[in-house]
């Protein structure tokens, strides 16, 4: 059988620490992505959304299990990916430009062109930056930015060498519900650009409808998998979708998964 | 603005005053000249005989700056292995912290012996007494460098050297610099301990050889112009430090 998922997770578990003291954030956690996808994450606090992103990325190998990105097992991290962690963490020494330009001085084979580039590159930064509305802000130091813009930047940073894994842990946690929206639509259009995979992880549910083509719920840790949704509805979707027709029903069976078990946890169930 | 411009003339009035005090105490109690001379008489002595203490502060102060150069180079680079490998942390720090237990004057008389009296042994006790702070300062910074900045860079594919150059070197730039206002001094000390004991020239052997003609002004304009200097440089170096490492401080300054 032609196996088509980009992203494979089989029967991993992640732990943190050894012995006594060993946490296991997530257990049994089996999940494929085609190529092309663009998959939600969400679930409580602390049942291991982030240790499966940086598990992907191979940040972090598996305790059990394997993770494959593009038919290889994940054991170290790969070029292809762009990530945008939880916490904004750009690097306080750097301007906000110099910040979203790094991933190109790093990945091959934008390394090797970066100096050649360098006016292109710079145009390509500055239009990310116009996208998420952070133009004018480019040569501010990011501690010179608000939580919501830094974490605005790190989207740009995950972007800027056109990954074909897309890795976003909460991207905009700290926006308020307008820019929040707007920036939806910002990540909707460039997902279209270049339909990158996406892993998108979210607290927030309406988020997830309108962005993802599946929704995986995990429940509370060690987390697993307990429900994975098809969101059916049309591309490009508008605010308007969200709150008309079919999503009513989809946030409707999301809830209901959520209610009943991600709280509860598998130790106890 | 009123109290910024307080803050900044306060130091020099500060100093002013502790002439002065200086100057009426010794005059009202006549301290003899052989205890404590007057301000008033060593600076006398540091404009009048001004040539020639400034041939030996100039031999003090390049001896200094180029030994704190080298020992500055030397720690930083020691100071990044040791911070960015555990092995070479593990396997080369209890050596240099038994190196740094001997006093450094212990260090002159063996310097003496390999490259005889004079300059070189004044330049490489100012090297060896600047190399620990700034690997101890640089060490720590590299060292502490959080996981998550890191892994910006590691989620990329980056080496461990382009997290050293992206990521932990930048990042340990505020203590090399911390560092360098503590290695400036001492490397005064190293310079002027090895010139007392072995030297011709340089303000220690002036000193010395002052005090041994009872000119007490001469030895007080020395310390002196070492404490105008050793003030000279480590305001140069914090004003480097704010050009460079603004980012670290923020907006929470102290030098203003
Ligand atoms: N570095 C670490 N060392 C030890 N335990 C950790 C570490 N990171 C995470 N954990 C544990 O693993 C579990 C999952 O953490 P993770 O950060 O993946 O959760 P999350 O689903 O992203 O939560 P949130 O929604 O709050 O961000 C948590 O219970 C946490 O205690
Ligand atoms: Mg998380």
């Amino acid at each position: 059988m032609l196996d088509s998922s980009f992203v494979k997770l089989d029967g991993v578990a992640v732990e943190y620490g050894r012995g006594a003291t060993a946490t296991r954030a997530v257990d049994h956690v089996s999940l494929d992505v085609a190529e092309g996808e663009f998959v939600a994450l969400v679930g409580p606090s602390g049942c291991g959304k982030s240790t499966l992103l940086k598990l992907v990325s191979g940040l972090l190998p598996p305790t059990r299990g394997v993770a494959s990105v593009d038919g290889a097992a994940v054991t170290a991290p790969l070029k292809i990916v762009g990530m945008a962690f939880q916490s904004a963490t750009m690097l306080p020494w750097l301007r906000t430009i110099d910040n979203i330009l790094l991933p190109l001085k790093i990945v091959e084979p934008h390394r090797q062109q970066f100096r050649a580039e360098k006016s292109a590159n710079l145009d390509k930064a500055m239009e990310l930056l116009r996208r998420v509305g952070l133009d004018g802000f480019e040569d501010r130091y990011p501690w010179e930015l608000s939580g919501g813009m830094q974490q605005r930047a790190s989207l740009c940073r995950a972007l800027i060498h056109d990954p074909r894994l897309l890795l976003l842990d909460e991207p905009f946690g700290a926006l308020d519900a307008f820019t929040r929206e707007e920036l939806w639509q910002v990540l909707q259009n460039l997902w279209f650009d270049r339909k990158p995979t996406v892993l998108l992880v979210t607290h927030d549910l309406r988020e997830a409808l309108f962005l993802a083509d599946r929704v995986i719920v995990m429940s509370a840790r060690p987390g697993v998998v307990i429900h994975d949704q098809r969101v059916g509805f049309k591309r490009p979707r508008s605010l308007h979708d969200l709150y008309t027709g079919e999503a009513g029903a989809q946030m409707e069976e999301l809830r209901s998964k959520i209610d009943h078990r991600s709280l509860v946890g598998e130790e106890t169930a | 603005m009123m109290a910024d411009r307080t803050r900044m003339l306060a130091p020099y009035i500060f100093a002013i005053a502790l002439f002065l005090i200086w100057e009426i105490g010794t005059r009202v109690f006549d301290v003899s000249v052989y205890v404590l001379p007057r301000p008033s008489q060593f600076f006398g002595t540091l404009y009048e005989f001004w040539d020639g203490i400034s041939f030996h502060a100039t031999q003090t102060l390049l001896t200094t700056l180029v030994g704190f150069a080298i020992g500055v180079s030397a720690g930083a680079v020691l100071g990044a292995a040791c911070g960015a490998s555990r092995t070479v942390y593990a396997t080369i720090y209890p050596a240099l912290i038994g190196f740094y237990s001997i006093p450094k004057v212990a260090l002159v008389p063996i310097f003496v012996i390999w490259f005889g009296s004079g300059t070189a042994p004044a330049l490489l006790t100012s090297t060896v007494i600047c190399i620990f702070p700034v690997l101890v300062n640089v060490a720590t910074g590299v060292a502490t460098t959080e996981r998550d900045m890191e892994d910006v860079l590691r989620s990329l594919g980056g080496s461990r050297f382009d997290i050293l150059r992206h990521v932990s070197l930048p990042r340990s730039l505020p203590y090399f610099f911390a560092s360098l206002k503590v290695a400036i001094s001492l490397a005064f000390v190293g310079t002027v301990i090895s010139e007392t004991v072995a030297a011709n020239r340089g303000i220690g052997t002036m000193m010395v050889s002052a005090s041994a003609d009872f000119d007490v002004p001469l030895v007080f304009a020395g310390l002196v112009l070492l404490a105008a200097m050793g003030i000279c440089m480590y305001a140069a170096f914090a004003l480097v430090e704010r050009r460079m490492v603004g980012w670290a401080k923020r907006d929470v300054d102290f030098t203003h």
